[in-house]
């Protein structure tokens, strides 16, 4: 039992984790561009675009990640479009974390004053300078904490990766336990720590970031 | 259909759960005895910097390692109850704080008991606070009975599963799927909007 653990546990470390952290950080990506776009393209209220970015968050965030993630893997395929287990799982948990991004971004905008973007349009800026030159370099501080609180949710949800067969954290233990259900307790504890001590640290940070700011 | 009906059960026996798991929880962080506050702040930083999904697992499958075979919708509703939990221990600890000192010392001034003073000046006024937040963990909680479905095909999820790997027909089934849970976020949110409101009229 004991070297079957230590098997498994070198084979979490090795391959599971490595593709448990690509998912999340490629899914994060996509989740910060998709956030940055969409969010400042809310601060144009425009009554069209306003509508269509707020139908998506909503929507993406009104079902649960695992349907989502379900659709693209099984569902797409059957209307032409086929992606493997890893790209779906990125494209699943980017679309849903750039709902929550685009929250995120449309949040910290809003929370500067409007007297910073009056100012700057005093000074002869038209909108597009106002937003990168007077409004972004404030507002990207207030999204830091946001954003990485955002992490550690995308961290955590990955593991609904191992649902459509992604070998992440998770899904390695599966495999490991149907030869031997007695490493189900130690196996399922180490990775319980395993991602605590990944997310732990970054919701500290984020916490402290956030008292530090406001 | 009847898939629908367990999530629904799931949902309101989860938020019960949930509501008595924070209140209990952010009553410890809030508390003087810094055995409550270290084992309340444990419990809520692990369970809410680990995934839901392991600990749907850690309840089925490793409890049935040691004999303690729970059916598959009562290990997911404990999992998902500590999981919920944790976040609205740290809602409604932030809450708590956030309701004046003064209130406290009156109720003190009036002689009622550190319980009572909990229960009925400090909690009622810290649950109005929170409940925006609050609610969006209810919510979160509604969408992650999906998880079960991992360990089990008894709410709507697994059963949408069972049918796909039957009929194979499984585009628009999931489409079927995410409008059945949007309509339930909606009516929930709508509820809790509601309640927001009717709160806010004993307000500041």
């Amino acid at each position: 039992m004991n070297e079957h653990y230590f098997a498994a546990l070198r084979e979490i470390l090795a391959q599971g984790l490595p593709v448990t952290i690509e998912v999340s950080i490629a899914a994060m990506l996509i989740a910060i561009a998709g956030g940055l776009v969409l969010g400042v393209l809310r601060a144009l209220r425009n009554p069209v675009l306003d509508t269509v970015i707020i139908a998506y968050v909503e929507i993406l965030r009104g079902i649960p990640l695992l349907v989502l993630m379900f659709f693209v893997f099984f569902g797409l395929p059957q209307l032409g479009f086929h992606f493997a287990e890893v790209p779906s799982a990125i494209i699943a948990l980017g679309l849903w974390g750039a709902a929550n991004g685009t929250e995120i971004v449309r949040g910290a905008i809003f929370s500067i004053s409007a007297g910073q973007s009056e100012a700057g349009a005093a000074l002869g800026l038209n909108w597009l300078q106002v937003m990168v030159h007077v409004i972004l370099p404030q507002a990207l501080r207030r999204m830091i904490p946001p954003f990485m609180s955002l992490f550690v949710a995308t961290v955590e949800s990955s593991s609904l990766a191992a649902l459509i067969g992604v070998k992440d954290i998770v899904e390695i233990v599966r495999l490991r336990v149907e030869n031997d259900p007695a490493l189900w307790i130690p196996l399922l504890v180490s990775i319980l720590f395993l991602y605590f001590f990944i997310n732990y640290p970054i919701s500290v940070a984020s916490q402290k970031l956030e008292k530090r700011l406001a | 259909m009847w898939g629908g009906l367990w999530t629904l059960e799931i949902t309101l026996t989860g938020i019960a759960g949930v509501l008595m798991v924070g209140i209990v929880g952010a009553a410890m962080r809030t508390s003087k005895s810094a055995l409550a506050r270290g084992l309340a702040t444990a419990f809520t930083e692990f369970f809410r910097n680990t995934p839901p999904l392991v600990w749907i697992y850690f309840f089925f499958f490793a409890l049935l390692g040691v004999g303690i075979k729970l059916p598959a919708v009562v290990a997911g509703t404990l999992a998902l109850v500590f999981y919920q939990g944790a976040i609205a221990i740290e809602i409604l600890r932030a809450g708590i704080e956030a309701v004046p000192s003064g209130q406290r010392e009156a109720a003190s001034a009036l002689g009622l008991s550190p319980f009572e003073q909990f229960r009925s000046i400090v909690l009622p006024q810290a649950f109005r606070i929170s409940l925006p937040a609050l609610g969006n963990n209810l919510i979160s909680l509604l969408k992650n009975t999906s998880l079960i479905s991992a360990i089990g095909t008894i709410e709507i999820t697994g059963i949408a599963n069972d049918i796909i790997a039957i009929r194979l027909s499984s585009a628009e089934l999931y489409l079927t799927l995410g409008a059945f849970y949007l309509v339930c976020v909606f009516i929930l949110s709508t509820i809790l909007r509601f309640t927001e409101r009717r709160l806010a009229r004993y307000g500041s």
